[in-house]
């Protein structure tokens, strides 16, 4: 009779998976997001049956997940409170696999586990919760984890959990299967009481084996690396001589099972512990027969075997040796459990272990907050927290009162800006088209003024708001200065770096206060990644990309987007200083100077000027920055259709994306921002940002302290834009230090 | 002691497969008995590479095999990691 039921069930579980697949990727995923979300949903399923069936609690604990090669993550998953014969763990640590893992991590040819995976494989912590019948383990006792992923709570066979006595450190008592590992290599090899040891290789494994071995009191022990360095015998010294009874292979290593058998003495053994990937390209067959030696194998699996053959549990007896061995001092591992690793900063560890910048270690789930790592509810953050830069209320007494000078688009935007602002007013406005000045005054209920020197009247008004044509910029700051007037000029400081030295010096010479509209730095966005930045989120810059886009119409020449104001000063080399770089690309580069802390150093790059014009239509630049970062800063006036900008910026540990969308990723342990994932960033409209610089400007006033963007932020985005245009006129790099105003 | 003492010396089991023809092979067979399947044990007479590897690749978990042919002149490759290793396997060099 045929089985027709198992035919049907696959088929029906084809057809359930092929649907959830097109689902998932109707929801925007592709690729790895498919596989992972597939493997969550079925994990998650699979834990609500299981928990459904048994009527048992669910709790939720964070594991690291490979998501695709070179991307690992921490993710939620449900985990089944223990039933019969189980025990949960909530794990403190978990052991790393520093050779295993860096294999994986590299995807070496046989080390290609399916993605998404769970790498570890073994942990120590407190138990949470017992099967009703299990004996002899009680919740919050401390236990050895013979089997565990990387989580931060595991439900395993209660045979896995290994009591852990007094004395044992969490990271050295995670290292329990290691040792079981090298203990079943020595139990494979016989007794070695009074007998010559060699073992090769000083890995973790290669390390416990020699550990364990000394408590059989061997006659001695010759250590065998590559190195040969902390008393080993170097590898390339040859091994032949050394005469051991036991030989102990634990490099992994095919090509030194010749080494290993050549180091043993006539009828000795050689214990093949190290897993020897690949082809071993001499098996010594020669060797093993001429000189009567046996080669024995010594994996894990091996144990499972034996245990499943002969019954018993020899896993939690090699797991005591080790355990009551460091208890009494007899056997040492503290250097084996290596650093103490953020379970948050698993890619940095990966990329550092593939380097070979760093060896044992563990995963301590401890340095994730208990809220954050166990529980129900366990979910990634949609949005870190934003500390808004509110300005302190300024002492009593009025608000910081302005004059708008030059009313056209952003002139008028200024305008509303003061006005909404809760430290400001807008008193006076003033324009050389007296409608203009008139309509920015209504708009912010302020009195328009026909005269500018009726506007810098120090009597009525504290500061003045420049938003006139940028060759106006210097002289005018003078006029405010010498007026007694603080300052706020609307990017750039001036028409060039001669003229922002000229604006910086008046205004130090009249002690006011100066700076430079750069409202970037306040959306929300930029304040979230200023304050990622801080927290080490990016660790150092390495580099960024602006690609900044638009498709201003012709008319945008002769009166700007809104056409209120006709005047072709932004065609003009003389009045506006340039194209699209000291037009709109200078907001980027305040950014990433305010953002990674950093100067620009070089400057290569060429332009693109329309035939007939005076500034460039469209800039492509390479930056180099102090520390080495480097950048490409690219903007066009005439994209067509305008795609959105691109704007990101990254460091050795993270990027932040601020254009098209703001998010940000880390592989650091940084509160409020998961690592491992891209995170959103919140986005604030850009009204509010010039708000906010107003009042950051007024209550830096009111202290008597300096403003956000100070005058040498002005300064020096003027002299990287002075380079800028000097390296696409000769097209040579230049360098900043040398571009004098 | 003769090649198949040494043998048998070097077993622990009086069951095991052997594979090749001869004198060492016939005399095995009258001294071992014939094991389950898969065997515990495989003597290898032949010396043959093909034939190791095929003995590592039948005998059973935790099984071992002895090398009593001819022993080969230069390197040999293997694939340990499966057989020996994985498996727990025995490999018992023994000098006929």
């Amino acid at each position: 009779m045929r089985n027709y039921a198992a035919p049907v069930r696959e088929r029906a579980k084809q057809l359930v998976l092929s649907g959830l697949d097109r689902a998932l990727v109707a929801r925007g995923l592709d690729g790895a997001g498919v596989a992972l979300a597939r493997a969550e949903v079925i994990d998650g399923g699979r834990a609500a049956l299981r928990a459904a069936r048994g009527r048992r609690r669910v709790t939720g604990a964070l594991e690291v997940v490979v998501t695709r090669p070179g991307h690992a993550e921490l993710r939620p998953r449900p985990v089944v409170l223990a039933g019969p014969g189980e025990v949960t763990v909530e794990l403190e640590a978990s052991a790393i696999s520093s050779g295993t893992e860096r294999a994986q991590w590299l995807r070496l040819p046989t080390a290609q586990p399916v993605l998404p995976a769970v790498p570890g494989y073994a942990g120590a912590g407190r138990v949470l919760a017992v099967g009703g019948d299990v004996e002899g383990l009680a919740g919050g006792d401390r236990v050895a984890v013979l089997r565990a992923r990387h989580a931060s709570a595991v439900t395993v066979p209660a045979a896995w959990a290994v009591p852990v006595p007094a004395g044992v450190a969490v990271g050295e008592a995670a290292l329990a299967y290691l040792a079981v590992i090298a203990g079943y290599g020595l139990r494979r090899a016989g007794p070695l009481a009074g007998l010559p040891l060699c073992v090769l290789g000083a890995g973790p494994i290669g390390a416990l084996a020699r550990r364990l071995a000394a408590l059989q009191a061997p006659s001695e022990v010759t250590v065998v690396t590559r190195s040969g360095r902390g008393g080993a015998r170097a590898l390339a010294d040859g091994t032949a001589g050394i005469g051991a009874a036991v030989v102990i292979e634990a490099t992994g290593d095919p090509a030194a099972v010749a080494p290993a058998v050549a180091a043993a003495r006539d009828g000795g053994t050689v214990v093949l512990l190290g897993s020897p990937r690949g082809v071993t390209p001499d098996a010594a067959l020669g060797e093993l027969q001429r000189r009567g030696i046996r080669l024995v194998g010594a994996h894990i699996s091996a144990l499972a075997t034996e245990a499943r053959r002969q019954g018993g549990d020899p896993f939690a007896g090699l797991a005591r040796t080790y355990l009551e061995g460091i208890a009494s001092g007899r056997v040492a591992a503290a250097d084996l459990a290596g650093e103490a690793v953020d379970p948050r900063e698993i890619v940095r560890f990966y990329r550092r272990l593939a380097r070979g910048e760093a060896g044992a270690a563990h995963l301590e789930w401890e340095a994730i907050p208990r809220g954050e790592r166990l529980g129900l509810g366990l979910r990634p953050r949609r949005r870190p927290a934003v500390t808004r830069a509110v300005p302190p209320p300024l002492p009593a007494g009025r608000p910081l009162r302005f004059a708008v000078i030059g009313c056209g688009d952003i002139g008028l935007a200024n305008a509303r800006a003061i006005a909404a602002a809760g430290n400001a007013e807008a008193v006076l406005c003033h324009d050389a088209v007296p409608a203009l000045a008139e309509a920015a005054a209504e708009a912010a209920g302020a009195e328009a003024v026909p005269e500018l020197e009726a506007a810098l009247d120090a009597r009525r008004v504290d500061a003045a708001f420049l938003s006139v044509p940028h060759d106006l910029h210097a002289s005018l700051v003078a006029r405010c200065a010498a007026a007694g007037l603080h300052v706020v000029v609307e990017k750039p400081l001036a028409v060039d770096l001669a003229g922002a030295e000229e604006a910086v010096a008046a205004a130090a010479a009249a002690g006011v206060t100066l700076s430079t509209c750069f409202s970037f730095r306040y959306y929300d966005a930029v304040r979230a990644a200023r304050a990622l930045a801080d927290a080490g989120a990016l660790g150092a810059f390495s580099g960024a990309t602006v690609a900044f886009h638009a498709d201003k119409p012709p008319s945008y020449w002769m009166g700007g987007f809104s056409g209120r104001a006709a005047s072709d000063w932004r065609a003009s080399r003389a009045r506006a200083g340039g194209g699209v770089l000291i037009m709109n690309l200078t907001h980027y580069v305040d950014l990433i100077r305010h953002l990674t802390g950093t100067e620009p150093e070089w400057v290569a790059g060429t332009a693109r000027t329309q035939p007939g014009a005076e500034v460039e239509d469209a800039i492509a630049l390479s930056v180099g920055f102090t520390g080495g970062a480097v950048a490409t800063i690219s903007g066009s006036s005439s994209t067509r259709g305008a795609p959105p900008n691109r704007v990101e910026l990254w460091g050795e540990d993270g990027t932040v994306r601020l254009e098209p969308t703001a998010e940000a990723y880390t592989e650091r342990a940084v509160s409020g921002l998961p690592a491992g994932r891209w995170t959103p960033l919140p986005v604030e409209g850009v009204d509010e940002t010039r708000r906010a610089f107003v009042e950051a400007f007024a209550a830096a006033v009111a202290r008597g302290a300096e403003p956000d963007v100070t005058p040498a932020d002005g300064l020096a985005v003027q002299r990287f834009v002075d380079a800028a245009y000097r390296a696409v006129a000769s097209g040579d790099a230049v360098t900043l230090e040398g571009v004098a105003g | 002691m003769t090649g198949a003492d040494a043998v048998l010396a070097a077993l622990e089991t009086d069951a095991a497969e052997v594979v090749g023809a001869g004198a060492l092979a016939d005399a095995l067979r009258a001294r071992l008995r014939s094991p389950a399947s898969p065997p515990a044990a495989i003597v290898d007479t032949t010396g043959d590479p093909a034939a190791i590897a095929d003995a590592l690749e039948r005998v059973d978990d935790l099984g071992t095999v002895v090398l009593a042919g001819p022993a080969p002149d230069g390197p040999v490759a293997l694939d340990l990691y499966a057989t020996v290793h994985v498996r727990g396997l025995t490999l018992i060099g023994v000098a006929v």
